[in-house]
């Protein structure tokens, strides 16, 4: 079931964007509940609810609260909600803003269908992606973890030890050889840079020779040999929208 | 006798030919109005060895340092270069030559001896003379590797294939050599020794009028090809002007034309007319509500490109999808955003034509000190398998891509950036990182 809000001080953008959204949900077979608010101030009033919302579109150019603002709020609420700008400009502020905005549409007539439509099958098949628990048994137990809470892992002896990101570093192991890892993991952007090290490049800060910089400061070391591809990779990966 | 000095001349001319070739490899020529001086100079350099062999005959090192300083002197005066650098390549250049003699020396001499049962000594003069010219191929063949190890960075125009070729020529050529002394009746015939050489000479002669020609003809087709991706360069960027001051009329014109329409607006509310108000917004242009820009980038030349881009998109019933940030701060030059950008919107543009999915997603952001360019978009399944060519960033010849693909590329590398081409049946990524610190050159 998608929680989504809509937020516009006008009332036509309200009611089209959620109607869109609704055909759009309903072609694909999902359940989806379409709230909607006529400014930031409104929408912010109900915080618990927020936090259910899987989906948020904001209309930059509202009155009573700047969107921009109403995105930060929303943003220190829920980390995770994904933030849409709906805008009749896309300017390079709104970027800058950091609250990290999945899409900027523009709301000319026009366009703004088949953009909706692609911004909701974008954040379908992200929310696909992040759902992903991984099932493995540790040393200490058996362990549920989100995918993307692994920063990397590494080979030592027999051992192969998770690194994952939980209020913290922390390091679970069990025995076994990072190969198997390996071809358990790729599927989920973990890529080999090394024999003994295999890396979650949704994490990689940047890539230098001979090493992978992790967003949390830790380096990786990357092996001559997977280099060259280690490199396309982290590439491919920068041009990701 | 007539045909020592010949060869003596010969020995001489080839060792120059193999300095300047050297030299053209790590700096370039001084311009000359009057053809005749590098000849000259040349010659004088030519005079200056023979007068060191001769008067230094018997000082090793004295002639090795005054070759040297011969060499950095005229070398100097025919190429651009700093006085240390010239210096260091004429050290390097007369130690390959001692190199190269002492390679034939030890070659020969293993040779020889396998065929006349006794080793070389001085007195065998003709033998000899074989060996300084088998020498100068060694030399040649050096400065050749040198050259293609080391050198300025010219496009491959010979593939490895040819290479292998050519060198086999030497390669013949010092066998005939060799067989030439290990038939003929030594020191029975003189005369018959001189023809021997004269052939000896023609044949190393033959070889370095094949290098120079090859050369040359290299040279000429990479001018060839440097020049139309010139071209191609240049249309583009002239389409892509010409596409910018449209649009700006037409700007100027919308902007005119809203101001009086909002005039009619104000006019009819403030007589109350409301009813005619109503009819009359039914019939404004909507082409103006269309055609205002979409995107601000705080950078005018991307601006531009990207908003032409976004209505020629949308008018092709081809969404973009845009991720941009403040991009004042871009270093890179004007002419250089246009190649990438165009090259890379009008082919993903194409592409989508032929699609059931027209999507073209574009990131432009400059992020501590980083540029990424990103191109993603749908292609038809005919695209992946297009024209046979296999878009692939490691492709060895940068031809092998199209010609627009081709200027994005090396105008990347000039930035000392990096890019990567994914493609699968269902999408192609272009993607660019830069840092936007070097100045492309």
């Amino acid at each position: 079931m998608f929680h989504i809000a809509v937020c516009d001080d006008e009332e036509y953008f309200r009611l089209r964007e959620k109607k869109l959204i609704e055909e759009y949900m309903k072609k694909r077979g999902f359940a989806c509940q379409t709230d909607l608010f006529p400014s930031g101030k409104e929408m912010l009033k109900a915080v618990e609810s927020i936090r259910q919302y899987d989906v948020v579109f904001l209309d930059i150019s509202m009155e009573e609260m700047d969107g921009i603002e109403t995105a930060r709020r929303i943003r220190q609420i829920s980390p995770d909600v994904y933030i849409v700008f709906v805008t009749a400009y896309i300017t390079y502020a709104l970027e800058g803003y950091k609250v990290n905005a999945v899409r900027y549409l523009l709301k000319e007539d026009a366009g703004l269908e088949s953009a909706m439509k692609e911004c909701l099958e974008t954040i379908a098949a992200l929310m696909d992606y992040a759902e992903v628990e991984c099932e493995i048994d540790f040393q200490g137990g058996r362990r549920s973890i989100p995918a993307d809470s692994i920063l990397y892992v590494e080979s030592r002896l027999h051992k192969v030890i998770f690194f994952v990101m939980e209020n913290g570093v922390k390091e679970y192991y069990k025995y076994g050889r990072l190969d198997e890892v390996e071809s358990e993991l790729r599927q989920y952007g973990f890529f080999r840079v090394h024999q003994s090290f295999l890396v979650n490049m949704k994490h990689v800060k940047s890539v230098v020779r001979y090493a992978a910089r992790l967003k949390n400061g830790t380096e990786v070391s990357i092996s001559k040999k997977y280099y060259r591809d280690t490199e396309m990779e982290y590439i491919r990966a920068q041009g990701e929208l | 006798m007539m045909t020592d000095y010949i060869y003596t001349v010969f020995i001489v001319a080839m060792d120059i030919y193999c300095c300047v070739l050297l030299f053209r490899s790590f700096a370039e020529k001084r311009e000359r109005k009057n053809r005749l001086v590098p000849f000259a100079e040349v010659c004088m350099l030519a005079v200056i060895y023979l007068v060191i062999a001769f008067i230094l005959r018997d000082y090793i090192y004295f002639r090795f340092m005054a070759v040297i300083m011969a060499t950095s002197v005229i070398m100097s005066l025919m190429f651009r270069i700093r006085y240390l650098k010239v210096l260091g390549l004429s050290i390097f250049f007369c130690s390959i030559d001692i190199m190269a003699e002492y390679a034939a020396v030890v070659i020969f001499g293993k040779v020889y001896f396998r065929i006349l049962g006794r080793a070389f000594e001085a007195s065998d003069i003709f033998p000899l003379y074989i060996l300084s010219l088998i020498s100068k191929m060694v030399l040649l063949g050096s400065v050749l590797s040198v050259k293609k190890i080391f050198g300025r960075k010219d496009p491959e125009i010979l593939t490895g294939r040819e290479w292998r070729v050519l060198f086999s020529i030497s390669f013949i050529t010092v066998f005939l050599l060799a067989a030439m002394v290990a038939k003929t009746d030594l020191f029975h015939n003189t005369r018959q020794d001189s023809t021997f050489l004269l052939i000896a000479m023609g044949l190393l002669l033959i070889n370095f009028i094949i290098y120079y020609l090859v050369n040359e003809i290299a040279e000429r087709e990479a001018k060839i090809r440097e020049d139309a991706l010139f071209r191609e360069r240049v249309k583009n960027e002239t389409a892509m002007y010409h596409s910018i001051s449209e649009n700006l009329e037409k700007q100027r014109r919308r902007t005119h034309e809203y101001k009086n329409q909002l005039a009619c607006i104000s006019a009819l509310a403030a007589k109350g007319q409301y009813r005619e108000l109503a009819e009359y917004m039914g019939k404004i242009d909507d082409d103006l509500r269309h055609s205002l820009d979409a995107v601000d980038t705080n950078n005018v030349i991307v601006n531009a490109i990207l908003n032409t881009k976004y209505r020629e998109a949308m008018s092709r019933g081809i969404l973009l999808v845009l991720k941009v940030n403040d991009l004042s701060g871009l270093i890179i030059k004007d002419e250089d955003i246009v190649v990438i950008l165009s090259n890379l919107l009008n082919n993903a543009l194409e592409a989508c034509e032929h699609c059931d999915e027209k999507v073209i997603r574009l990131k432009f952001v400059l992020e501590e000190g980083q540029v990424v360019v990103s191109v993603k978009n749908s292609i038809g399944t005919e695209l992946a398998v297009e024209k046979g060519k296999l878009l692939t960033t490691k492709a060895e010849n940068a031809g092998e891509h199209g010609m627009g693909i081709e200027n994005v590329v090396e105008t990347v590398k000039r930035y000392g950036g990096r890019y990567v081409i994914d493609y699968d049946k269902r999408f192609f990524q272009f993607t660019i990182l830069l840092p936007n610190g070097l100045t492309g050159k």
